[in-house]
């Protein structure tokens, strides 16, 4: 009889493990960009990019300058005073599962809007930020939107960042007429015009962190890993039609994370890549480090060219590498280094430091900050009430907006019914305990199955991403 | 299908891995020989451990201390929870004793996260870079200690509870608590030496984890499931057959790997054993009908 209860507890255990243990994560993207100077020209070869090894990033429309309301460094409108009028509210949904946590960015969004109430809130109106939390259930989520909609009355959605917001939700949202100024992972988040990410996705990033190793040298094939999560095989798609495009062979894998067997993981995919093949990686920061580790233990780090997307574009990760990876890990960044030096970097981490040191200075806390930016210059040129609609048809209107963190401008409608405005990216790599810039601004490669050709010939017409 | 030469880097590297499982499965079933507690705190403990070893490295102690720290850490906190819950638990049923452990395991886990927040942490142990080229393959002392330490530990424990006065009373334990103590065994303090010795076991598992694994919260935690699994394939009996399990969950998980088609299953592997096993054993036990 005991027997049996210790084998049905030892089971239960077993099922909650596998009930809890696999999900996913996700990757996503950020990005950097040392300004606006150099868009390279890597289109869809990988071939062409601007390589400037330690090159710095030149600084593009920063912050003080373009169309943005808020001056550089401050918040809002800069006043020191508190905001003590009627709340404005906003509302924001993030994953939160073991092995990703993309509360970081909603919590950096809350961040720069706390500190906007601190500095006059918006013509003396706070803004009241509510965040909410999914955990991949599609009936939660959906559940979440409606009460934020719905109930809590919010009047515009900033910061979403979800695996599954964008696929679930975007019906509700566009019948609610919102446009949501959010970090995308799912490519759903850049095929429907009601949201604009000021990310490129791990879709794009990956495929940068592909053409950043195609440059670099690897042939034959390249393989694309990344987390076991829904619509992987779609955020994958596009290295491998990189792959193709070129010439080459594209393969594409899936991981549990956190990832249990790292040693393994490594030597699979130094197999399937074959010597001096391509690997592009496609993990947060703690879910890629265990990985990087098994690579250098094992001696694998010379054995093809690793590449990845944006997160672990994380100091703290840098840290924990030792110099074997130096100038060896292609990570596309779709912001600039967070120790860059330059304005809004600066005030990110002012912020940060002041509001929400608890959010490792990362990829993800850029994403939180610009959301928060980006929206609050919005709400500033509001003409007349904050309503709802107003809200978003301001955060719809939202066009070349500067920041140092961005290569471009970013703006909210590509009018093309799909919007990746951030679709310029730099590589850096670890070196000595740092990430530092390895590529200047390149353009992330137009594809078949891609919208970036259209997109871009827009932005010409349109005189958007431009500066 | 791969060959031979495909699978030896994954061979070494389960057997790596199926050695620190199958070392944490023999310290599982030790304690639950001796006081009826299935700890499956057991991979929390071993990541707080090598979490306490981390910071004391980063904050520039000798790494050697903070290894011995992290070893020490497993003991004592697995000596103090079952120093202080184990009395009161002692006649409840091994269900609740477990459940109890859980209790634990999510007190670790927040207070992980509380602590050491989201950045990534790692450690490498001075043994990972001693490395040796065996076939084409590269080997590490990380990788041979994993392999050899477990079988030192499975024979020195079983050599202790057959020799030993405080082993034999952990075995009569295993057999009847209320006999044992009537018969003037000082349960409570053989039931802590069974604590602080799993512990110290723990503590080890933890520190050759985070080097073999990574030093990932959730994932070290989640790692007492082949543990688990080895020492349910033993029954909760057997060292030997524990260890044997260990090794084989290992080698089956890293060896799928190579396997194109399974390997995004390998992490099944724990389960799918165990459950073979259990339904092999209830077979066993089925009264033959005429």
């Amino acid at each position: 009889m005991k027997r049996s209860l210790v084998a049905m507890a030892a089971a239960s255990a077993l099922i909650v493990a596998a009930c809890g243990g696999d999900n996913s994560s996700s990757s996503s993207a950020t990005t950097a960009a040392a300004g606006a100077t150099t868009a390279a020209a890597a289109t869809t070869t990988g071939g062409s990019a601007t390589t400037a090894s330690g090159a710095s990033t030149t600084a593009g429309g920063a912050a003080s300058g373009g169309s943005n309301l808020q001056a550089a460094g401050k918040c809002g409108a800069g006043t020191g005073q508190k905001a003590t009028g009627d709340p404005i509210k906003l509302g924001g949904i993030a994953t939160n599962v073991p092995g990703i946590d993309f509360t970081w960015i909603t919590g950096m969004t809350k961040a720069y809007f706390d500190c906007v109430n601190d500095n006059g809130g918006i013509n003396g109106r706070p803004i009241q930020y509510i965040a909410e939390t999914e955990q991949v259930d599609p009936q939660q989520i959906a559940a979440l939107a409606t009460k934020l909609i719905e109930q809590d009355k919010v009047l515009g959605l900033v910061g979403n960042t979800s695996i599954i917001d964008c696929s679930v939700n975007k019906d509700l949202y566009a019948k609610q007429g919102m446009f949501l100024i959010i970090a995308g992972v799912d490519q759903a988040c850049f095929t429907n015009p009601n949201y604009s990410a000021v990310n490129m996705g791990p879709y794009y990033s990956s495929l940068g962190g592909a053409q950043a190793a195609v440059r670099a040298g690897a042939k034959g094939k390249i393989v694309i890993v990344g987390p076991n999560q829904p619509g992987f095989e779609l955020i994958n798609s596009g290295v491998i039609d990189f792959a193709k495009q070129n010439g080459m062979e594209g393969i594409s894998l899936s991981e549990d994370t956190p990832i249990n067997d790292p040693a393994g993981l490594a030597q699979k995919l130094v197999q399937d890549a074959g010597e001096g093949g391509g690997v592009v990686l496609d993990f947060t920061g703690p879910a890629v480090l265990p990985l990087l580790q098994a690579i250098e233990q094992q001696g694998l780090v010379d054995k093809v060219v690793w590449a990845s997307s944006t997160p672990p574009n994380d100091p703290s990760v840098a840290k924990e590498l030792s110099s074997a990876w130096n100038g060896k890990f292609l990570i596309n960044a779709e912001f600039n280094v967070l120790d860059s030096g330059k304005p809004d970097q600066n005030h990110m981490n002012e912020i940060r430091g002041k509001y929400r040191s608890d959010i490792p200075s990362s990829s993800f806390a850029q994403m939180g900050y610009l959301a928060g930016r980006v929206a609050t210059d919005a709400l500033m040129g509001i003409k007349g009430d904050i309503t709802k609609d107003s809200v978003n048809a301001a955060f719809k209107a939202v066009k070349n907006f500067t920041s140092d963190l961005w290569c471009k401008p970013w703006y909210f409608d590509s009018t093309v019914g799909q919007n990746v405005s951030n679709n310029n990216d730099i590589t850096v790599v670890p070196k000595d305990g740092n990430m530092v810039q390895e590529e200047d601004c390149f353009a992330i490669a137009e594809l078949a199955a891609n919208p970036l050709k259209d997109i871009r010939a827009k932005e010409a017409s349109l005189g958007l991403n431009a500066g | 299908m791969p060959d031979f030469e495909t699978l030896k880097p994954f061979l070494v590297l389960g057997l790596a891995l199926g050695g620190v499982f199958a070392m944490s499965g023999v310290g599982l079933v030790v304690l639950y020989r001796a006081t009826g507690v299935l700890n499956l705190a057991y991979g929390a403990i071993g990541a707080m451990g090598a979490l306490i070893s981390w910071s004391m490295i980063d904050v520039g102690i000798n790494e050697w201390v903070a290894y011995l720290a992290c070893i020490a850490f497993g003991g004592g906190a697995t000596f103090i929870y079952g120093v202080v819950f184990g009395p009161p638990f002692a006649p409840r049923d091994p269900l609740v004793k477990a459940v109890a452990t859980l209790g634990f395991l999510l007190i670790l886990v927040g207070l992980m996260q509380y602590v050491y927040g989201r950045d990534p942490h790692s450690i490498t142990l001075p043994t990972s870079k001693w490395n040796y080229d065996l076939g084409g393959v590269r080997v590490s002392w990380t990788q041979i200690i994993g392999v050899a330490f477990p079988i030192l530990v499975t024979a020195g424990t079983a050599v202790y509870l057959r020799t030993t006065k405080v082993g034999t009373a952990m075995r009569a334990l295993a057999n009847d608590r209320e006999i044992t103590a009537m018969l003037g065994v000082p349960v409570r303090r053989v039931e802590a030496a069974a604590w602080f010795g799993s512990g110290l076991v723990c503590g080890m598992a933890g520190l050759l984890l985070s080097n073999l694994v990574g030093l990932d919260i959730i994932g070290l935690t989640f790692l007492v499931i082949p543990a688990l699994a080895a020492a349910l394939i033993a029954q909760l009996r057997s060292l030997w057959v524990t260890l044997v399990a260990g090794f084989v969950i290992g080698l089956v998980q890293s060896c799928l790997t190579a396997f194109s088609d399974l390997a995004e299953y390998r992490t099944m592997t724990p389960f799918v054993l165990a459950i073979v096993a259990l339904l092999w054993f209830a077979r066993q036990r089925e009264p033959v009908r005429t």
